[in-house]
């Protein structure tokens, strides 16, 4: 097995490990750190395309990703942070304020 | 680059492990420090491949700055953000979700045509990600700016609600 087939697996294997937390984890932290890790993922596969075709484009477009990975951090950040302050336990289920 | 193979396979392995690491730490302090471990190994395999200005950034932005804040938020949640044992449900949730992203991305790749070798000299010095960056790519470059401001009006929009909800309330 060469070097870039293996960045590959890790690639989808760290795409799925994120997407197994997002649906195991109720903590919305831990829910944010599993879509980051998901984003390190895509921008992974990002640097590795740029290197195995010869284009550069792939490397900016993973620059804009970590632009993108920061303003998502910050949002879903303060939003967790409003929602679970004054609550005695950080859990995605309890807050009922939009429930139909 | 096949020359790198050892030390490609150590930092994919690292990658792997404290990942798995940041979705099954009970407590949140344990996964932000996978996360930094995480985020680290990744910047490696960016050097491997060449692409040492993201791995700059990988460093600075998500080690420095993404980490930090996920350590402040912590330490602010209640009870440390501590949660109780994942009941019978969210495992099997987890274990179809991430079992079924697995199984589509490794058909992908198994049925897919092959990657192709990478060519021996490197693309992408700074000259040439600047030039992508601010020619063939400069609309969704030059969105960022406007993403990045939306979001820090928002989460200080979202705060401020909350502050004087907060002072009615006492009041």
């Amino acid at each position: 097995m060469n070097s870039e087939t293996l960045i590959l697996l890790t690639s989808a294997m760290l795409l799925a490990i994120g997407g197994g937390g997002v649906m195991l984890r109720r903590n919305p932290i831990a829910m944010l750190m599993s879509v980051e890790l998901m984003l390190n993922a895509g921008n992974l596969l990002l640097v590795l395309a740029a290197r195995v075709r010869g284009v550069v484009d792939g490397q900016a477009a993973a620059l804009i990703v970590l632009v993108l990975a920061a303003a998502e951090a910050v949002i879903g950040l303060g939003l967790a942070l409003a929602l679970f302050r004054d609550r005695d336990r950080a859990d995605v289920d309890d807050p009922a304020e939009v429930r139909g | 680059m096949n020359d790198l193979l050892l030390p490609v396979a150590i930092a994919c392995a690292v990658a792997l492990i404290s990942g798995l690491l940041v979705v099954m730490a009970r407590r949140p302090v344990h996964a932000v420090v996978a996360l930094l471990a995480h985020s680290l190994s990744i910047a490696a395999l960016y050097m491997v491949l060449a692409a040492d200005l993201v791995a700059l950034g990988q460093v600075l932005i998500y080690s420095g700055a993404i980490v930090v804040l996920f350590l402040f938020v912590v330490a602010l949640l209640p009870a440390g953000g501590v949660e109780e044992p994942a009941r019978g449900g969210q495992i099997l949730g987890g274990l179809v979700a991430g079992g079924a992203l697995i199984a589509a991305l490794g058909a992908w790749i198994a049925i897919g045509p092959p990657l192709p070798v990478a060519p021996a000299t490197p693309v992408g010095g700074v000259d040439e990600i600047g030039r992508a960056l601010f020619y063939r790519m400069i609309v969704p470059f030059e969105l960022t700016g406007p993403l990045l401001l939306v979001a820090i009006v928002g989460a200080v929009a979202i705060w401020r609600r909350q502050e004087s909800a907060r002072r009615e309330s006492t009041l």
